[in-house]
């Protein structure tokens, strides 16, 4: 069929073959018949050749053509022997193939030319970026801002791609703006042992199914799943930016959450777990049984009118609208509990005691033969723990302290000889506590209450020496002083007691004696005897010699003449009253028993002075706070108002101060508190739920015991629970006991699993109001079983929770949040990022900066 | 025909059940990539990257025929199915997301340039192929040219013949006027293309005209010019059909390598500065 074809292309051996493979063609025209059976060669040379080299035959030469080029030509060689068919040299062209060999080369190196422009250009930046950054993220003006080493070029790229540490490193530039606390990287920044922990719980208590789904399952295989316990999530796992200014790079899809959350379901309405942590997973911070009050209390008569109305006469949601809050003390107890704090229904002391004379068995005392001066012998007091926790803080008295121990100090018949002297000389340290009072107010005796101070201002508390001495009033001790101790000056002046070598009679007899301190003894020994020459000029309390009066001994005995006007404390003398001493006692009379911060008096009281012990003399009776004379005010000056004296207190200093502060019974001093949030008391539980940070947990522990009986006044434990610091924090070691001051309140560093916003949902409560979500627990009603209270004795705040109310059913969310309609997705009610994050500062110095650009 | 028709629907239903099998695979490792918290873009991005110097290999298969590397029709059909599976590849890459920066745009428009093309280039293999084949005479293209300056020389001497020897200019005046051009080059492209033939007819109607100008022996010259006429279009359609079929590969080959380097920056920078494991 071919044959009849005009062109005839097809008759073989008359044609050459084209090698259109090859890059180079013979570039003889096509109108030329004479293209060249060579063709070019691979550089693009014409290969073109006589039509044959002629071969030599005697003298003749012959024509070599072969028969595929026409054979031998009739003309022959010429007679030099060239061949007479010389070739025309053509200019070859290009083949199709080649063409596009050289155009894919030309791409080729225009675009590594390009690249290069583009990764040493000025422009790098611009074109390499992936998109325009979010909105918040848009203030980044360059690179490096988020890749640190963009700028150190391509090759560092190079080596960043091929390390695989490298590739999160960049994440503390993120860091750098966002706090995430300490394991930022880590499942949920939390640390693996507190993800452990929670898994765990959250594991144990999921009645779902859990056997994680199939793909799951292949994944773990094919891929390594993440570890909770070494997996490092980096910041853009989840967070993908260049994608736009308005792109959320926090949303993430549940798949994402699912990848780690291996027991899944689809959505809240189908497999959700119940909201089993919402109210059990830690008892409520303040004390208060919603069930009883709701059910009894609000119902009793007596309070009926005093009950809240509704839910938010308690409760009322804080700025932001997210949280719940209780409202304050005044707002919501104290209409029927203000009067507890001040201790009003307490049968007992309304006050505590903070300073107390201790009862001594004087008796055993005088018969072991050693002299502690004067001493009330009627008091049974034990010793504070709060004059304890003071006492201790003396390394030699703590010693003290240690050796009596257990030892009954008001029956010393069975104690030992060192602990007669012990009691001895804690007596004495009693009574040079009492005189630093005395005679230096609050700053003698802040050395008592140093660490205290300084271990609540680690706390973050603003107390301070006035808040742990409540403000101690300097007449109240005076006076106190007085009562217990007429001449405690005397007395201190005397050599500490010793016991003597041999006692008369009793287990001493047999003991070794306790001896004096040397002369050489250790001066920083409050209680060292002084010695007998030269005396220790450093020692206030020590004996002055006669020759040379001490003038700095304040308490020490005045000379006769001429009397030290300096000594504002000490007796004045009979003769010359100093007038500036205003504290002074009045001259010779005696202690006056009608002193209402003084107990009741065993003789008929001198109500003349509802202070001080004031004589019964003209002048005493002119001027409540000072027993000096004082001339009376002319008796047409003031208006005629009935005489002090007529004044009797008609109450017992207890009731006399019923609004709080310092009173004085029998042998102590007591302190009844002002009111709800008392500093004085705050503090000294703040000390007493502390983690011994000396030598004194025994002493600690019976300092927080006097607050934690329902005779303690202030009572403030009744209602503000008690935590364990472990149990508290979850992952930090043992420390204090945590004394819940408030109820839950919004913190905004402090970021959890789950969120939620209570004014959004209100306008969607049902008829019962609060009570859609938050169930009343009926089934406690009333019950001494229900475990409520009981709960509280325990430290930790989540074991064994039992709550007032039933947590909202997962349906009731469903019920709404759907995909169609409030949206169901794991973010919109939980949060990734778990933990306590505070908001970052600004580090501005204080100088005065240049004006900023711009 | 019917037996080949069969083997080219079977050969076609299992090369399309293995892409389907390997696709349906690459969704799978894709989810449970994602499933395992990885970012599956790293995944893809191999996948994408093992497919582009994959379909490149077939290019250097033919460049090398006589290493036993399986047939280059083979390696065609690898090709083609290996391009497909690497178009769905990227589409899991991208997200279905037009790209932002620069670099990205640039990336993107060349790798949907080099699928456009090479899709393009399948459909015309495949049509182009099937009208070449039923269309007469096949010259191979190389030698089109060659094969077209044969025809007009023979034309011209047909044409100047009949002067010479009949006295008689009609056809020589008609050569002149209309055929020369028409032999001179490749004539009516994208008329070929599109299967127009109305310039062929008008030519044969012109030249049937003249015979009632002319004697007995030019009626003879004017037949055999006018097969020449027809060999001419059948050549300048080869030339058209054949000369597209060379042409698509002048975009994708280019678009194909000119992709490497610019994928290979890619990869350097998403390990540098994505800020995640793979």
């Amino acid at each position: 069929m071919t044959e009849s074809q005009p062109t005839g292309h097809f008759k073989g051996r008359s044609r050459t073959y084209d090698r259109p493979n090859q890059d180079w063609l013979c570039g003889r025209s096509a109108s030329d018949p004479g293209v060249c059976r060579a063709g070019p060669d691979a550089r693009g040379r014409c290969g073109a050749a006589p039509g044959c080299a002629p071969r030599r035959d005697g003298d003749r030469w012959q024509c070599t053509r072969p028969t595929a080029a026409g054979g031998p030509c009739a003309d022959g060689p010429q007679p030099d022997g060239a061949c007479r068919h010389q070739p025309t040299h053509c200019a070859p062209r290009r083949s199709l193939r080649s063409w596009r060999g050289w155009l894919t080369g030309i791409a080729l190196t225009i675009t590594l030319g390009l690249l290069v422009v583009v990764l040493t250009g000025s422009a790098r930046e611009r074109l390499l970026t992936t998109g325009p950054l979010t909105l918040d993220h848009g203030v980044i003006k360059n690179c490096t801002g988020c890749h640190s080493l963009f700028g150190q070029g391509p090759a560092a790229w190079l080596n960043a791609a091929l390390d695989a540490d490298h590739r999160h490193r960049d994440d503390r530039l993120c860091l750098g703006c966002h706090e995430l606390g300490t394991t930022p990287r880590h499942i949920h920044s939390r640390p693996p042992e507190a993800i452990a922990a929670v898994t765990e719980e959250v594991l144990d208590g999921h009645h779902g199914n859990p056997n994680p789904p199939l793909d799951v399952q292949l994944a773990s295989l094919i891929f390594s799943p993440p570890d909770p316990a070494s997996t490092e999530i980096g910041c853009g796992t989840c967070h993908r930016e260049h994608r736009g200014a308005h792109v959320d790079i926090r949303a993430m899809s549940n798949a994402a959450c699912q990848a780690c959350h291996q027991v899944q379901f689809a959505s809240i309405s189908d497999g959700h777990p119940p909201f089993r942590h919402f109210l059990t997973a830690r008892r409520e911070r303040i004390i208060f049984d919603h069930v009883s009050h709701l059910k009894r209390h609000f119902l009793d008569r007596d309070f009926r009118d005093k009950a809240p109305a509704t839910c938010v006469s308690c409760h009322g949601s804080d700025p932001t609208g997210n949280f719940m809050t209780t409202l304050s003390f005044e707002a919501t107890c104290a209409a029927c509990h203000r009067g507890d704090i001040g201790g009003a229904a307490l049968a007992g002391n309304k006050g505590i005691k903070f300073l107390a004379i201790p009862g001594l068995d004087l008796i055993e005392l005088k018969q072991r033969g050693i002299d502690i001066g004067e001493w009330p012998g009627q008091s049974d007091e034990p010793l504070t723990p709060f004059m304890v926790q003071m006492l201790r803080h003396d390394r030699h008295l703590a010693s003290l302290l240690d050796q009596i121990g257990t030892v009954d100090m008001r029956d010393l018949r069975r104690a030992t000889p060192d602990q007669i002297q012990a009691v001895a000389r804690l007596a004495v340290a009693i009574k040079r506590m009492l005189a630093d009072l005395l005679t230096g107010g609050m700053p003698m005796v802040e050395t008592y209450l140093t660490p205290e101070v300084e271990h609540l201002s680690t706390k973050g508390s603003a107390a301070d020496f006035g808040t742990l001495f409540g403000h101690l009033p300097a007449e109240v001790v005076r006076s106190a002083a007085e009562r217990w101790f007429p001449h405690l000056a005397d007395d201190l002046a005397k050599p500490l007691p010793i016991l003597p070598a041999t006692t008369p009679g009793g287990a001493a007899a047999t003991m070794p004696a306790a001896t004096g301190a040397p002369a050489s003894s250790d001066q920083s020994d409050i209680l060292a005897d002084a010695p007998a020459v030269p005396p220790d000029q450093s020692d206030i309390l020590a004996d002055a010699p006669a020759a040379a009066p001490d003038q700095s001994d304040i308490l020490a005995d005045a000379p006769a003449a001429p009397p030290d006007q300096s000594d504002i404390l000490a007796d004045a003398p009979a003769a010359a009253p100093d007038q500036s001493d205003i504290l002074g006692d009045a001259p010779a009379a005696p202690p006056n028993q009608s002193d209402i911060l003084g107990g009741a008096p065993a003789t008929p009281p001198d109500q003349s002075d509802i202070l001080g012990g004031a004589p019964a003399t003209p002048a005493n009776q002119s001027d409540i706070l000072d027993s000096a004379s004082v001339t009376p005010p002319p008796p047409d000056a003031a208006p005629k108002l009935p005489a002090t004296a007529a004044m009797p207190p008609a109450v017992d200093p207890e009731r006399w101060m019923a609004n709080g502060g310092w009173y004085r019974l029998d042998f102590a001093l007591l302190y009844r508190p002002t009111g709800h949030a008392d500093s004085f008391l705050r503090s000294w539980l703040e000390i007493a739920a502390s983690q011994p940070y000396g030598q004194s947990a025994a002493n600690r522990e019976a300092l927080f015991a006097s607050f934690n009986t329902p005779r303690s006044p202030g009572a403030c434990l009744k209602c503000h629970s008690v935590d364990g610091a472990r149990a508290n924090n979850g992952d930090g070691a043992a420390e204090d006991r945590i004394i819940n001051w408030y109820a839950r309140r919004f913190e905004p560093e402090d970021r959890g699993f789950t969120r939620f916003s209570h004014i959004p949902h209100f306008s969607l409560v049902s008829q019962y109001g609060c009570q859609t979500c938050h169930l009343l627990t009926e089934g406690a009603v009333g019950r001494s079983d229900s475990g409520f209270r009981e709960q509280f004795r325990r430290l930790d705040p989540r074991a064994n929770v039992v709550t007032n109310f039933d947590g909202p059913a997962t349906r009731t969310c469903a019920s709404c949040h759907t995909a169609e309609a409030a949206g169901d997705s794991c973010t919109q009610c939980h949060r990734y990022h778990v933990g306590r994050f505070p908001a970052r500062s600004v580090p501005t110095r204080m100088e005065v900066m240049p004006t900023p650009p711009g | 025909m019917g037996a080949s028709v069969t083997t080219f629907l079977w050969r076609r239903i299992v090369h399309s059940g293995i892409t389907a099998t390997l696709l349906v695979a690459l969704l799978v490792v894709h989810h449970l990539n994602s499933v395992s918290l990885h970012d599956t873009q790293f995944l893809t991005g191999w996948v994408l990257v093992g497919g582009i110097v994959g379909l490149a290999c077939y290019n250097l298969r033919k460049k090398v025929p006589v290493l036993p590397l399986a047939s280059a029709a083979g390696w065609l059909q690898v090709h083609i199915y290996a391009g497909w599976l690497t178009v769905a590849a990227f589409f899991l890459h991208t997200g279905l997301r037009l790209p932002r920066g620069p670099l990205e745009v640039a990336l993107w428009t060349l790798f949907v340039l080099i699928s456009l093309s090479g899709a393009v280039g399948l459909t015309l293999s495949r049509v182009l192929a099937r009208r070449l084949g039923e269309h007469g005479e096949r010259p191979i293209f190389e030698r089109i040219p060659t094969l077209r300056a044969d025809l007009a020389r023979r034309v011209e001497d047909l044409a100047l013949a009949s002067a010479r020897d009949t006295l008689s200019i009609t056809i020589a005046d008609y050569y002149r006027s209309e055929l020369h051009d028409f032999f001179r080059r490749p004539r009516h492209r994208l008329a070929h293309l599109t299967g127009f033939r109305r310039h062929l007819r008008h030519l044969l109607d012109q030249i049937d005209s003249l015979n009632r100008y002319i004697d007995d022996r030019n009626r003879d010259t004017l037949a055999q010019i006018a097969a020449c006429v027809v060999a001419k279009d059948n050549l300048d359609y080869h030339y058209a059909l054949q000369g597209t079929l060379k042409l698509w590969l002048f975009v994708h080959l280019p678009l194909a390598y000119s992709v490497l380097p610019v994928a290979a920056l890619h990869a350097v920078l998403a390990y540098a500065f994505a800020g995640i494991s793979p």
